[in-house]
């Protein structure tokens, strides 16, 4: 969610807000992390999932508002900026019950 | 799965569905109480579903999910879904249900369906993907994808 509501702050200049949303729990725990904006979106991802456990993120997707990200590119390059809660999780998978 | 196990997997899984998860992903939970968590995916440009998982032996065995309307009874139809290669919403009768249901690994009703019976839960459920939370991910995720 690109939230900018709940969080009154504005990030130093180059910088945002990211918080990185799982089932698992949330990174950081409580409120944002400011991160480079030219930062890619998996560094913040890599810390997310050794703070909270995940080993196996094969086939995990990153979204704001149902748009997918490019975890390799940076928030910029993915059009984000301000305050940010990305959803970090598996895609759907499945299909393909004929009978 | 020794039932008391069971719940105790199922309350530690549910726990970590946190109001603010809830908040950004649009989830609104009816009820979380062993074995079952009635859910509904909401957002202002989609229509809700309402999901009911049951639970019971999980996670032995993967939740069995009941499409739902909001009103918490069953659909007896699908909304025509947004077009897509795989979606995991199957409005065909299930061989055990007769209703429209969930077509994923991870959910009972794929795992039992004919087509699928070779494919074991149990080479799922000790990956990352396949927490309770995960699949509740997953659905959602096919929800957005989907749903119209």
């Amino acid at each position: 969610m690109q939230a900018s509501q709940g969080h009154q702050q504005s990030p130093k200049p180059n910088h945002l807000f990211v918080a990185v949303i799982t089932t698992a729990g949330t990174f950081p725990a409580e409120g944002f992390d400011e991160v480079p904006e030219h930062q890619p979106v998996k560094v913040e991802l890599d810390q997310a999932s050794k703070r909270l456990g995940i080993t196996s993120t094969n086939g995990w997707i990153a979204t704001v508002d149902g748009r997918e990200l490019n975890i390799n590119e940076s928030y910029v390059e993915n059009n984000l900026k301000g305050t940010v809660e990305i959803n970090w999780g598996p895609r759907e998978g499945g299909g393909g019950c004929w009978r | 799965m020794n039932p008391t196990a069971a719940k105790a997997l199922f309350d530690a899984a549910v726990s970590g569905l946190s109001e603010r998860l809830l908040q950004t992903r649009g989830w609104f939970v009816h009820s979380r109480v062993w074995p079952t968590v009635d859910l509904s995916f909401r957002h202002s440009e989609r229509q809700e579903l309402r999901l009911r998982l049951s639970c019971d032996d999980w996670n032995d065995t993967p939740p069995s999910v009941d499409l739902l309307a909001p009103d918490g009874s069953f659909l007896v139809g699908l909304p025509n879904q947004r077009p897509g290669p795989s979606p995991i919403y199957n409005a065909g009768a299930h061989p055990r249900t007769g209703r429209p249901f969930v077509c994923m690994a991870g959910v009972r009703e794929y795992h039992e369906h004919p087509s699928h019976v070779n494919d074991l839960w149990a080479n799922y459920k000790a990956l990352d993907a396949y927490t309770l939370g995960e699949i509740v991910t997953q659905l959602w995720r096919g929800w957005e994808r989907y749903w119209p």
